[in-house]
């Protein structure tokens, strides 16, 4: 993994706008089965091949297949990838296995949730923002269930999707990562109905998730772990207290080390944020309270929240927690919760913040999270990028004192 | 004008949104349908007092009407002056949104339809202007104080608008020049404001134009803007003689539209223009992704002694909710540079620039309003110990 050594690199969080020859096939990212289409699978090389360009010439320094295989879906891909589960209708006499997403804030906010605008931005009208509240879109009353042995099914498509990345990097002087999603984000929510235990079945999908990290390390690319359930699990248990929290980020700890086993750490970023959606998230766990357990995951780079108006103060946290040694931090310095395109010198202040509390050489630049398909548009995106790479450059400069 | 002694104050842009009742009348008042007026009257009186109550419920300190008695932050006053007849046919660009219109063409043809962008309705000046409809003030004036009652607020401001902000698509077929034109609107203002100050409220100036201009402006030449802004804050001094410095707020903002704001003016370049107002506290944008930054700009201009800077420490550009320690934060950079006395905290802009439009869901507004309150608690502990 490349480090900030004369100048801070920039990188991001994954989602990038998709071309519209990619896009017209899906529909924009509102049919996500079409992307498993021969077309769409045809198209993906040459797709990945300009995302990566334009990432080039923008002057990021590490760069993604803008996550196209996955069309807009950090998660939902992985459904794809793996077996053992099955979705079915919910039994409305049965309860939940947990609350759901943003439940904290649901409680606080009944009537923003109500007005559908919290799907803000993914996809649909309504972006960063703005009040006209969108379609709701309608979850289904489904749940998915775990009935089987889960096991890793998708040696091809992973291969492809290393194929791609390492074919269009060829040659450029970048490095290459791949976003794939954590065993938490992937299996925690979904009941268990095979494994005897918990512990159990969260070690096999564990065990599955490595399979996929291990195909990005083997090819010599940097596997981006996406775990939002880190931070967001407590949402879905809205009763619980800080210290039952810590406990259950422990035994997550533990699970998510166990898909990185074996896996070289020097190849590991860990991504986990707040959730992207669009809606108040006054009750986000406080990253003081999580840093330090974050850190014990073996990976060498974390990538954080810290450029939207609830997680920006948090830089302070590191001046009580030390990143250890050889590791580095990745914090969003652009943000997909507005519209408005970052100041250059906004990021550079930013950047400056981190540097001056973990060096400058375990600083690289990210985004909050995937700003593909949170912003009003892709113009937006590629303003957003180039307002990091010029922070960056105004931060190396002061940072370097050239 | 109270300052932050011994802790920093509070307060907000002017605009809140307004409650679904008032906006059914708005939404007739628009469409120039029949509505029972003595029904809507009493329905503004209620919402008013009812905003009043929250705002000092929130615990912000200083507390207006909410503008609830206007239908928008700047074109209201069309409906209170003579002079000017609305165009539809002669139509001009939205040069107020600058270069930005190129730069993000996709962007702003999702976002506004492709005729506005093209061109919108002129406010043409056919006659002399004069201010005629004292009643209206009069009648929003009236329901403040009457909100105020039994409240405990020591004060309280009203926003009006500056000349630059008024017609500003305005084309002046009347007035045999520019200048003339431009004090022509000052004087019928000036009625305004000094209504506003005669009710005892802190008359509160918006002039989002001025700075909305520069980067159509600046492309030719950078002195056509300095010339046109020059004049208007001229123009703007003139109407404000008479009425005490210290009573007076002057609000500029960058438009509180949710685009990309690339092409807005960086405030170093007109802060100069903004200090020349004869006004005791400025409010300016700087909680957003595009102007955070121009916190610096106050290392170098000096704020002159007696005047009081209403920061943005919260915004309403985005739908997530600021956290307390980030408003303290922000709060403490000011006061470091200027004096903690002489730091108010405050919102970019309003929530509502016009009664149909709600800047963000009315519930994130509040929630908003909430750590501007406790942020600031939170910064005066560090500030007073």
């Amino acid at each position: 993994m490349r480090r900030s050594t004369d100048r801070i690199l920039v990188s991001h969080a994954g989602n990038l706008p998709r071309p519209d020859e990619l896009n017209e096939l899906i529909h924009g990212g509102l049919v996500r089965d079409l992307s498993l289409s021969k077309d769409y699978q045809e198209r993906l090389p040459k797709a990945v091949r300009w995302i990566v360009e334009r990432q080039a010439e923008i002057g990021v320094d590490i760069v993604n297949d803008g996550e196209y295989v996955k069309a807009g879906s950090y998660g939902g891909y992985m459904q794809d990838r793996v077996s053992g589960f099955e979705t079915r209708p919910a039994d409305p006499g049965k309860p939940p296995k947990r609350a759901g997403t943003a439940e904290r804030d649901r409680r606080d906010f009944p009537g923003f949730f109500a007005s559908g605008l919290w799907f803000a931005g993914s996809g649909g009208p309504v972006r960063p923002g703005f009040a006209t509240p969108g379609e709701v879109r309608q979850l289904g009353a489904q749940v998915r269930v775990c009935t089987g042995p889960v096991k890793y099914t998708a040696h091809e498509a992973i291969k492809a999707d290393v194929a791609n990345l390492k074919a269009a990097i060829a040659g450029k002087d970048v490095e290459g990562y791949i976003a794939a999603l954590g065993p938490l984000s992937l299996g925690a929510g979904v009941a268990n109905e095979h494994y005897r235990t918990e512990d159990e079945y969260m070690m096999a999908v564990a065990e599955a998730c490595r399979e996929e990290y291990k195909a990005i390390t083997d090819a010599g690319l940097i596997v981006q772990v996406d775990e939002p359930e880190f931070c967001t699990t407590w949402m879905f248990y809205p009763d619980w207290d800080v210290s039952q929290y810590r406990k259950y980020l422990e035994w997550a700890v533990e699970i998510l080390n166990d898909s990185l086993r074996g896996l070289p750490a020097e190849l590991v970023r860990f991504h986990t944020c707040w959730g992207s959606g669009h809606r108040p998230h006054v009750n986000d766990i406080e990253l003081r309270h999580i840093a330090d357990l974050m850190l014990k995951i073996n990976a060498t780079q974390y990538s954080i929240e810290a450029a939207n108006v609830r997680h920006e103060h948090e830089y302070h946290v590191w001046d009580d927690v030390k990143l250890p040694d050889g590791k580095m931090l990745m914090p969003g310095v652009i943000a997909h919760a507005t519209d408005l395109v970052e100041h250059p010198e906004l990021v550079a202040e930013r950047i400056v913040n981190y540097a001056e509390r973990v060096g400058r050489e375990n600083v690289q630049t990210g985004t909050d999270c995937g700003i593909g398909s949170r912003v009003g548009h892709k113009e937006v995106v590629w303003a957003k990028l180039a307002a990091m790479v010029e922070g960056a450059r105004i931060a190396s400069k002061r940072l370097w004192r050239r | 004008m109270r300052r932050s002694e011994g802790r920093f104050l509070t307060t907000h842009t002017g605009s809140l949104i307004r409650p679904p009742e008032l906006i059914e009348f708005a939404n007739r008042q628009r469409a120039r349908e029949p509505y029972d007026g003595r029904a809507y009257e009493e329905t503004l009186r209620a919402a008013v007092a009812d905003v009043v109550r929250k705002q000092v419920d929130v615990g912000l300190d200083v507390v207006n009407d909410g503008e609830f008695g206007k239908s928008s932050w700047s074109n209201y006053i069309l409906e209170r002056v003579s002079g000017f007849e609305i165009s539809q046919d002669r139509r001009v660009p939205p040069v107020w949104l600058g270069r930005d219109r190129e730069r993000f063409r996709e962007f702003f043809e999702g976002e506004m339809n492709g005729a506005m962008l093209r061109g919108v309705p002129t406010e043409v000046c056919t006659g002399p202007i004069r201010y005629q409809d004292h009643d209206s003030v009069r009648r929003d004036l009236g329901n403040l104080a009457a909100a105020l009652a039994g409240q405990n607020v020591d004060e309280v401001f009203f926003t009006t608008v500056a000349p630059a902000s008024t017609a500003f698509n305005g084309i002046n077929e009347y007035y045999a020049t520019e200048e003339e034109y431009v004090f022509a609107l000052a004087e019928a203002l000036r009625e305004e404001y000094r209504a506003v100050h005669a009710a005892g409220f802190l008359v509160q100036v918006d002039d989002a134009v001025l700075a909305n201009m520069y980067d159509h402006l600046v492309q030719d030449d950078p002195e056509n803007y300095r010339r046109w802004a020059q004049l208007r804050v001229e123009a703007l001094n003139h109407a404000l003689e008479g009425i005490p410095e210290d009573r007076v707020r002057y609000h500029v903002c960058f438009g509180s539209w949710h685009v990309p704001h690339v092409a807005d003016a960086p405030l170093e370049a007109i802060v100069d223009l903004i200090l020349q107002v004869k006004a005791a506290a400025y409010s300016i944008e700087a909680a957003n992704a595009r102007h955070e930054h121009e916190w610096q700009v106050w290392e170098k201009t000096k704020l002159p002694p007696g005047k009081i800077l209403i920061p943005g420490v919260v915004t309403h550009h985005t739908i997530t909710v600021e956290h307390p320690e980030l408003v303290a934060q922000r709060i403490e950079r000011f006061a470091r540079l200027v004096g903690p006395e002489n730091v108010i905290g405050g919102t970019d802009c309003g929530f509502a620039q016009a009664a149909m439009i709600q800047r963000v869901h009315p519930s994130i507004m509040w929630a908003k309003l909430a750590p501007l309150v406790e942020g600031a608690q939170i910064a005066s502990k560090r500030f007073w110990k």
